[in-house]
């Protein structure tokens, strides 16, 4: 498959943060570029913003969960 | 006038909604703003952890809309994925502002790893929330770590990095990671996605 600009296996890696919007604005810019010209990146970030979508129906709360370990 | 038109548009799907709201269709929005609002509300509230902050990032989401209802493309996701796509944009924005970070105090850099997923809305129900939570839970405490402080905390990577004591390349390819691991744990759960 032909690697469309931005470096196809670099961008992926960053998939994730960016649908987390983790991503400092140089590596955005990136994935945002290559995006435009990558449908399989794009297919891959659709899908990673199902899953971040779902986490807005359970929030962090104060509560450590049964089970959890909580680090100093 | 109004009334019949409305009447209507709760039978909608939420792509012909966003057509409505490109013709400048007033109640389309509110149709709009009816389904997802909710929602919109409760994850700027979870990052901003501020009414009044998390009610002006509902609202920007819905002036986006209205304004630019064509960066809605449906044949990329659903609605209520792309805005609360713009929630958490918009309040990881705010989160990231030193006006924001002053009045949210110090507890983020207190309670790095501290809390835990619940107070779930019940626009989804309790089952799927179940079914989220565990999925996230059952994460290598990295991913589950790293994903709580990017995605409740409106952390960067780099941010991110230094708290866990990992390489920032560690820290992105564990939440691609952790982000695919929570999709197929949902999959093999019967959660449509």
């Amino acid at each position: 498959m032909m690697t469309p600009a931005g470096g196809h296996d670099e961008v992926e890696q960053l998939l994730g943060a960016y649908a987390l919007d983790a991503l400092e604005s140089a590596d955005t810019e990136q994935v945002e570029r290559h995006i435009r010209v990558c449908p399989v990146c794009r297919a891959e970030l659709a899908q990673h913003r199902e899953v971040t979508g779902l986490f807005s129906e359970v929030g962090r709360d104060r509560r450590a969960a049964p089970g959890q370990r909580v680090h100093c | 006038v109004a009334a019949p038109n409305t009447r209507g548009l709760d039978e909608l799907s939420d792509s012909a909604l966003v057509v409505a709201i490109a013709r400048w269709q007033q109640d389309a929005l509110a149709e709009a703003y009816r389904r997802h609002a909710g929602p919109v509300y409760g994850l700027a509230y979870r990052v901003l952890r501020d009414p009044a902050l998390a009610e002006e990032a509902a609202r920007e989401v819905f002036l986006r809309l209205w304004t630019r209802p064509e960066h809605f493309d449906a044949e990329r996701g659903r609605l209520r994925t792309f805005l609360l796509t713009l929630a958490h944009g918009r309040a990881v924005d705010v989160v990231r502002a030193d006006t924001s970070r002053r009045r949210r105090g110090e507890r983020t850099a207190l309670e790095p790893t501290a809390g835990g997923l619940g107070a779930d809305r019940e626009v989804w129900g309790q089952e799927v929330a179940g079914q989220v939570r565990a999925a996230i839970f059952g994460l290598p405490d990295n991913q589950r770590q790293a994903i709580e402080l990017t995605y409740f905390d409106g952390q960067t990577c780099r941010e991110v990095a230094v708290a866990l004591g990992k390489p920032e390349g560690a820290v992105k390819s564990g939440l691609r990671a952790g982000l695919r691991r929570t999709r197929d744990e949902l999959t093999s759960a019967g959660v449509e996605l």
